[in-house]
């Protein structure tokens, strides 16, 4: 049996962003795998702690660009609570919407990612195709496709007039049947099946053990949504499901992301019908009592975790982000052994990895 | 999230009593636990209180000292508030209670350089193999 | 004066210049509809041409652990037994060389583009390399087979070895196609096999394995190689009308041309087709249709085509 090395990283046509895994492979299955991070840190943390709180909603926005606006979300929310301030209603249903939005195309670019994995790169491109439609949606609201800068310490910047209401009600009617196409395709296609079901299974106590988050921990059963478990911003008032199957492999991670995109579109949809009357936003003081807050939020990719500590200047003493990646990571470097060699592609493309978030 | 029973747990595991701490800003409980206590309340949050997320670990620099945090939920947050002293700083690292902490624990030894007895793999998670200077987090501010 | 004739035939129709100029044509055939058909605009027609010349002035690397000869020789052999296979098949009416046994030959030459394929990866110190080159040998062994079957079941159907006999014994339309269905869709799935188009292009797996057995190639060997790749391609689908096709059924000058025309971009369709519907299948996937699937219906049409005789 022929024993190698296979480098996938730090550059590799497999990988989005810097990232090295070392498989050892004897034949073809995969005996040992070492996945080592850091090629994107750019001492985020650091940083943010030589800025004011203002300027770190910017800085934090740039962590990552598919889930920018959770990192926004998650950093005000926690900047909010040290400053004891409430945001306006209107404020938290137009951040759950900017929120759903960025959901459903990260969970389209993944789609696109993992089809190009598996070499079927019409899905690639029907799913980028699709994901234009809510990109624009964004650009129309907020001005940017990718960082929106919608958040501010205090509410939001972006606001929706009636006529938009209408319009993005129509286009999320138009999406919602084209999501339709990606149903079917994940229910029946059969080539699809062969390189993903089964594939890079997760038991529930691999979960536990490596505190996976977000739809990797839902497809293998583990209940947990914070957006229904620890609602924020406008969640609690908000109707919707939470999706998990009982696979664990890459086609349950599959299933459970698309039913995510249909909720999120409900979702959009529940917050455009009821959005309500009121201001954008709360002054923030400049200046911060000392104090510590923590936010939670659900990511596209599972639970994003911040920590802010303050000591009474205009900027903030600690600064601490936990990406939902990281555990995936590492959950990724045990599950790797054990599996053929060819399926390594399908299973780090289903894995959604977002680097630059790990990395920060 | 029973905090009663939660502080019965770790006050046994501390083997004095603890407090429990809702922050004034949000609805996360805090509370302060002696290092040479950190396994136990661990291992007891595992046993009586089905403990297996462990969000993440922070550290930051507290005076002379560290305190390191670890974020934890179970089905609300909580954090375990550990002061951290000495020259080198060292905790005892709770890898073999949750494996995800080997990454969390690496990332703390390389932005602040406090040691974790017992982990398997201390090299740098988040910094070039061949960095040579102070842990990033501790370096003097440049002007 | 006969000699300068057949130099024309063999430089310019239905040789080098032709036969380069319709692998490029049908490149780009490839390329635009499996555009179109994503969604998305699709190359100009002189892309083909203009990616060779831009591949032709970059800068050649020979990466250090490789034979530099044999890595400059491995794909001008490649193309040079494609375009002696492609001596006796037959381009609308005209074949360049035709003899009983010239089907055996030109498969048989075009089975070392393939080889060749494999030992440039081999030779490569890359891991890259070395697993493209393991993956696109099994493949050739999986896939060779049914083609060959498939190729040779009209020749035992029409009792003979030589590719413009079998052209002619269709003649009137009774193409081989209506009567050995099987065989035809057996040597089609073959061919996309050892052309390595998807599904089955494990070999040269961009997500997994960079570029496979030609990671490490650049410059004009790289554009050697492509060039040999689309060259294979017309071959192959020149061998496939001409065996079971017709060819040009028998119609006499451009007329016949332009039918023979037809049908070989009705086959570039049909493989483009395939290549939007399906994902990419894995090593094992692969092997388990080659040799439960193909082989076995090779097997049986073969022996129903010498059971019913002909």
């Amino acid at each position: 049996m022929t024993e190698m090395t296979i480098p996938i990283g730090p550059q590799h046509p497999l990988l989005k962003e810097p990232l090295s895994i070392e498989l050892d492979v004897s034949g073809e299955r995969v005996v040992g795998g070492r996945v080592n991070i850091g090629y994107v840190h750019r001492g985020i943390e650091r940083l943010c702690q030589q800025r004011t709180y203002a300027q770190n909603t910017a800085l934090v926005e740039r962590i990552c660009g598919i889930c920018s606006h959770a990192h926004t979300t998650a950093y005000c929310q926690a900047v909010e609570s040290l400053m004891g301030l409430a945001i306006p209603e209107r404020a938290a249903y137009i951040r759950v919407l900017m929120c759903e939005l960025e959901r459903i195309h990260s969970h389209l670019l993944w789609l696109g990612v993992l089809a190009e994995a598996i070499g079927f790169t019409t899905i690639f491109m029907y799913a980028w195709r699709d994901r234009e439609m809510i990109l624009d949606m964004m650009e129309e609201l907020s001005g940017g496709r990718i960082a929106h800068a919608a958040n501010i310490v205090g509410g939001v910047r972006v606001d929706i007039s009636p006529e938009q209401v209408e319009l993005l009600l129509q286009r999320l009617r138009a999406f919602d049947e084209q999501m339709a196409f990606f149903r079917e395709l994940i229910d029946r296609d059969r080539s699809f099946h062969r390189r993903t079901l089964g594939i890079g299974r997760v038991s529930l106590d691999m979960v536990h053990a490596y505190s996976m988050v977000g739809p990797p921990a839902r497809a293998s059963g583990c209940d947990v949504d914070l957006r229904r478990d620890a609602p924020y911003a406008a969640y609690s008032s908000l109707a919707f499901d939470v999706i998990t199957a009982d696979g664990g492999d890459v086609w349950s991670r599959a299933q459970v992301r698309l039913q995510e995109t249909i909720q999120s579109v409900r979702l959009c949809q529940q917050v455009l019908q009821e959005l309500p009357e009121g201001d954008l936003a709360t002054r923030a003081p400049r200046r911060v009592a000392p104090g510590e807050a923590v936010a939670r939020v659900e990511s596209p990719r599972g639970e994003l975790f911040y920590y802010v500590r303050s000591d009474g200047s205009d900027r903030p003493a600690r600064v601490k982000m936990r990406t939902p990646t990281l555990p995936m990571l590492l959950a990724l470097q045990y599950t790797l052994p054990g599996l053929e060699t060819a399926d390594v592609a399908a299973v780090i493309a289903g894995a959604d990895l977002c680097i630059a978030c790990a990395d920060r | 999230m029973d905090a009663t029973a939660i502080e019965r747990t770790l006050g046994q595991a501390c083997s004095a009593p603890v407090e429990l701490l809702p922050l004034a800003t949000c609805a996360e409980l805090f509370v302060d636990i002696p290092s040479a206590s950190l396994l136990a309340a661990m291992e007891g949050l595992m046993r009586e209180h089905d403990l297996y997320h462990l969000t993440t670990i922070t550290a930051l620099r507290d005076g002379d000292g560290f305190l390191v945090l670890y974020h934890l939920w179970l089905g609300g947050g909580l954090t375990l508030r550990v002061r951290c002293s000495g020259a080198p700083p060292s905790l005892p690292s709770v890898c073999h209670l949750l494996p995800v902490a080997e990454w969390y624990e690496r990332e703390v030894h390389d932005l602040f350089g406090i040691r974790f007895e017992g982990h398997p793999n201390l090299k740098p998670l988040l910094l070039p193999e061949d960095w040579v200077g102070p842990p990033p987090m501790l370096a003097e501010e440049t002007p | 004066m006969d000699i300068a004739i057949r130099l024309l035939q063999v430089l310019v129709f239905p040789g080098t210049l032709y036969l380069v100029a319709m692998a490029l044509f049908l490149n780009w055939v490839d390329r635009k509809l499996v555009a179109l058909w994503q969604g998305r605009v699709g190359p100009p027609p002189f892309q083909p041409l203009a990616d060779l010349i831009k591949l032709l002035a970059k800068e050649d690397i020979t990466t250090k652990g490789t034979p530099a000869v044999a890595s400059a020789l491995l794909p001008i052999a490649a193309m040079t037994c494609t375009m002696t296979a492609s001596l006796f098949v037959p381009v609308g009416n005209d074949v360049i060389h035709s003899f009983q046994g010239d089907l055996i030959v030109a498969l048989f030459l075009l089975s070392f583009p393939s080889l060749a394929y494999f030992l440039a990866g081999w030779i490569t110190p890359s891991v890259y390399g070395v697993l493209g080159g393991n993956r696109a040998l099994l493949q050739y062994f999986t896939y060779e087979v049914p083609m060959l079957l498939g190729m040779a079941i009209p020749a035992v159907y029409s009792r003979s070895w030589s590719i413009m006999t079998l052209v002619d014994a269709q003649h009137g339309y009774h193409w081989h196609l209506f009567v050995l269905p099987i065989g035809f869709v057996v040597a089609l799935i073959g061919l996309i096999g050892k052309l390595e188009r998807v599904p089955f292009d494990i070999p040269h797996a961009k997500s997994e394995i960079g570029a496979g057995p030609l990671t490490e190639y650049s410059g004009r060997k790289l554009a050697l190689w492509r060039l040999t790749v689309m060259l294979q391609t017309l071959v192959g689908i020149n061998l496939l009308v001409a065996v079971y096709l017709g060819g040009a059924d028998r119609i006499w000058l451009q007329w016949g041309f332009l039918v023979y025309l037809a049908k070989v971009v009705v086959l570039m369709v049909g493989l483009a087709f395939i290549q939007v519907l399906y994902a990419r299948l894995r090593i094992d996937q692969m092997a388990e249709i080659g040799w439960r699937l193909l082989v076995p219906l090779g097997l049986l049409q073969m022996v129903v085509t010498i059971w019913i005789g002909g």
